[in-house]
């Protein structure tokens, strides 16, 4: 499937910039969040991805090319906003409480944006437990909507390794609803 | 949260300025590529197209070099080595002096030991009676020795030296010496004046 806003854009049409947005921005935030556990960290490091990506403009075709050329840009520089904020340790013991109070307004309001239902939210709300390496693999998939290749391709792995890293994910993730008394069937 | 508009206008105006930066970036780098290779294109045209400049290049420091040490010889250093070469030259006068105080020093001995040595030419003023007659006795063996061997006259000369100057006490050290046989110096005043008396005797015999 042709991104057909991204190719209007490299043709000169700046107002496809917008459709852009529109289109990868909250899966870019929900992912970005996920590291960094701030929205407007989050923010920031979503529009410096997409600053990237108009000002380089690669040569990509298909919209999945595009997502995982935003999702690769972004997981980079978030982890390089962890690094330095790891650095300011107490700060960011900080921000982790909380998250971890669920208190955070921004992510609210961006999971309302993304029309999320109930069984959603607390899968999200579940992830953000897991461990980073399955927590990835499980947010590309699943929100993002990347392939295993794509999700491997931005993850810096093997396909193979992403569909065993999925499959232990999914276990660890089980595990977890379960304790909390939460029984899906599609998981 | 920001509006979808909001990101997107932002977005364009930090995209735009960075691919101004990069346009700039490149254009800075192919600047410098391309200067590069013209000087490295330039000092390659020179090297190879004018290869016997290179031997000019070798030569010239030569001949500055010697142009320098000619400079140096024959201008500048010998004029102010001239004081320092001086010092040389008088220390060979010294030993030239020395060498004739070799056979001074009986003179001077003698003279220094009677309190008549003259300061002006270091000669002795007054005569020495018993050195003379020292000296003596070699005088009339050098007769017996001078005549068979030609070669022997430097030795000659050191032993009548002080024979003829305990009679003359007034002679400044060699050249004094010769006036009295001959007028010619050193050389025949020495061997002449002892053969002549000793061949007579040999005849009278």
């Amino acid at each position: 499937m042709e991104c057909e806003s991204y190719l209007r854009f490299l043709e000169g049409d700046t107002s496809a910039m917008q459709e852009i947005v529109e289109q990868f921005w909250d899966i870019m935030l929900l992912y970005v969040n996920s590291y960094v556990h701030s929205i407007p960290d989050a923010e920031d490091i979503a529009e410096e991805a997409l600053i990237e990506l108009a000002a380089e403009q690669p040569a990509l075709e298909e919209e999945s090319q595009v997502k995982t050329y935003l999702m690769k840009n972004c997981r980079s520089l978030a982890q390089e906003s962890v690094k330095q904020k790891l650095q300011r340790k107490s700060d960011a013991e900080k921000e982790l409480q909380e998250w971890e109070n669920n208190d955070n307004v921004d992510l609210l309001m961006l999971e309302d944006r993304m029309q999320l239902d109930d069984s959603k939210r607390l899968l999200h709300r579940a992830l953000l437990r897991l461990s980073r390496k399955h927590r990835d693999i499980l947010y590309l998939h699943y929100f993002v909507g990347l392939s295993y290749l794509e999700s491997a391709t931005v993850l810096g792995c093997s396909e193979k390794h992403a569909v065993s890293a999925a499959y232990q994910a999914r276990q660890e993730l089980k595990k977890l609803m379960e304790k909390e008394g939460y029984f899906g069937e599609k998981l | 949260m920001k509006s979808y508009e909001e990101i997107a206008s932002e977005v364009l105006e930090a995209a735009r300025e960075r691919r101004q930066q990069i346009g700039k970036r490149r254009r800075i780098t192919l600047i410098s590529g391309i200067a590069a290779v013209c000087v490295v294109g330039i000092g390659l045209a020179i090297w190879v197209g004018k290869p016997n400049k290179r031997v000019e290049t070798v030569a010239q420091p030569v001949a500055s070099v010697q142009t320098m040490t000619t400079t140096v010889t024959e201008a500048e250093i010998v004029p102010e080595t001239t004081e320092a070469f001086t010092m040389p030259t008088r220390a060979k006068e010294t030993r030239s002096t020395k060498t004739t105080t070799t056979t001074v020093p009986k003179y001077t001995r003698g003279a220094y030991e009677n309190n008549d040595y003259n300061e002006e030419n270091n000669t002795p003023v007054g005569t020495d009676v018993p050195e003379p007659t020292m000296t003596a006795p070699p005088a009339p063996f050098t007769p017996s020795t001078t005549a068979p061997a030609e070669g022997s006259t430097p030795h000659t000369e050191a032993h009548v030296e002080p024979s003829e100057h305990g009679q003359q006490t007034d002679a400044p050290a060699v050249h004094t010496e010769a006036p009295k046989p001959d007028p010619e110096p050193v050389v025949t005043a020495a061997p002449t004046p002892p053969p002549l008396p000793m061949p007579e005797d040999d005849i009278v015999e």
